[in-house]
């Protein structure tokens, strides 16, 4: 039975890094036209949901007559935090910021893209996670499961992204015929202007995007757990993910799932990194 | 055996022993539990609804809807073909005003900025036209009629609201008393438009 705590270092790297990107969709994205998103006259409307404590608890901002409430989950987002970054309280700290960013952003939906549903999965996770557990107690090895269970639940949260988002990829006779990424650079939403007008020029281009695209979300749930392909890997799919949020303009998307490949990172890894630049510059 | 070996035989026993043992193998055994029910059901959330019987699927959908929820943003299955430019125009006091393309408020800073709050408002803006079209989209595979239809749809509800909460934050001293929607569907390769207008929505 499992008493240590396997990859602290991981759990505390995903930690920080939700927490930034948390950070960045509310404070920067979102409060300075807060009430264009959660006001008394927001731009979209509330919704009805079905009932229960749940629902009740992370849908609040679209009940009638709580509309106004919605400072005191950005209040939420800032305890949690603060009390991060003070104290630390791992579990405290994720439970205020999920709750503030999931009841946030349930109420301004139509801003929401799939990595928001993504960055509520792995805060969700992450509240069962205390990277500082030890298993000594019968409480302690609790919480050494839960923490262990957490970062496993977070993996294999972003491994069904991929398996789904690639096999839905495959059915769409878009995708295999290789024209999504053509298609989708002509749309003025998802594209830049100069792109709009010279992507016909580059159409082999597009094609071939398109396909590496798709190899890419194919393999990554298998070489994510090769040692010798694992930081290619995820290099490849920063840019990816960069350049595809840069193009189509969903930043806050590629930035939730850039934030996500901290999940299978090692400490090992980094140094690796590391060890490799200070190579080159010593070189 | 050696020393270490024995050591941590030991150590083994002892721990299978200890009364707390059976709880902590309870506990582990329940987390355990809850994660691959858990799992399965996120599983059968994603897939296409065709693949799972009628009740499982129910079932998946109301343990993951909202909580969980994973839907199109997420797996992007099938990029959007056509523009979707969604169109407002309004009364007051009996006078309809010239048709308003919202999306131009938040345009220019949508392409300069792609880290900054206004491109995130282009979306709004945008995921607005995509549910109204989604209702047009349907509209065709039903019979009723298009003031009876509209109405009870989310896309249009959603439109109706955005376009007075535009003019509440957009546009000085429009006060609506009636609003028109439309929205033109925009073909890049080919050049082709195609548009329809939904019934005047009276703001409450």
């Amino acid at each position: 039975m499992t008493s240590v705590v396997q990859s602290p270092w991981t759990i505390r790297a995903l930690r920080n890094g939700l927490f930034l990107v948390s950070a960045y969709l509310i404070l920067v994205l979102c409060l300075p036209l807060h009430d264009l998103f959660w006001g008394d006259d927001a731009l979209t409307p509330q919704l009805g949901f079905p009932s229960g404590p749940i629902n009740f608890l992370i849908m609040f901002l679209h009940q009638p007559g709580f509309e106004s409430w919605y400072p005191i989950f950005f209040l939420a987002v800032l305890c949690g935090l603060s009390v991060y970054l003070v104290k630390g309280y791992p579990r405290l700290s994720t439970f205020l910021v999920w709750i503030g960013v999931i009841v946030l952003y349930n109420r301004a939906y139509l801003s929401m893209v799939g990595g928001n549903y993504l960055l509520h999965s792995l805060l969700f996770y992450l509240i069962f996670a205390d990277e500082n557990a030890t298993g000594e107690t019968v409480l302690g090895s609790i919480s050494v499961t839960l923490t262990n269970l957490s970062l496993w639940a977070c993996r294999l949260q972003v491994m069904i992204v991929y398996i789904f988002s690639s096999g839905y990829k495959w059915v769409s006779e878009q995708w295999r015929s290789g024209e999504a990424v053509y298609d989708i650079l002509h749309i003025k939403e998802f594209s830049l202007p100069w792109i709009m007008e010279s992507v016909d020029h580059w159409h082999g281009l597009a094609v071939a995007m398109n396909y590496f695209a798709l190899a890419y979300f194919t393999l990554f749930s298998i070489l994510v757990w090769s040692k010798r392909f694992k930081l290619p890997l995820l290099v490849i799919g920063m840019c990816i993910h960069l350049g595809m949020g840069w193009a189509i303009g969903i930043m806050d998307f590629s930035l939730i799932m850039i934030t996500s490949y901290a999940a299978f990172l090692e400490k090992e890894d980094v140094n690796r990194v590391k060890s490799l630049f200070t190579r080159r510059i010593k070189a | 055996m050696s020393l270490k070996n024995r050591d941590t035989f030991d150590k083994n026993s002892m721990a299978r022993n200890a009364p707390t043992y059976g709880l902590r193998k309870g506990i582990v055994m329940t987390a355990l539990a809850v994660f691959v029910i858990h799992f399965s059901m996120i599983v059968m959330h994603c897939m296409p609804d065709s693949y799972l019987p009628a009740r499982w699927r129910s079932y998946s959908h109301w343990y993951a809807y909202p909580m969980f929820h994973q839907g199109w943003g997420l797996f992007a299955p099938e990029p959007q073909k056509k523009y979707k430019r969604l169109e407002f125009a309004y009364a007051q006091n009996g006078e309809w005003s010239e048709w308003i393309h919202p999306e131009q408020r938040f345009e220019n800073a949508h392409f300069s900025y792609r880290l900054g709050p206004y491109s995130k408002l282009y979306h709004v803006n945008q995921g607005v036209g995509f549910h109204l079209w989604r209702d047009w989209d349907n509209f065709g595979k039903q019979q009723q009629p298009a003031e009876l239809y509209y109405p009870k749809q989310m896309g249009y509800g959603v439109a109706g609201e955005y376009a007075k909460a535009f003019a509440h934050h957009f546009l000085v001293g429009v006060e609506p008393d009636s609003i028109r929607i439309r929205i033109i569907l925009f073909d890049p390769p080919t050049g082709a438009l195609d548009s329809n207008f939904f019934p005047v929505h009276i703001p409450e």
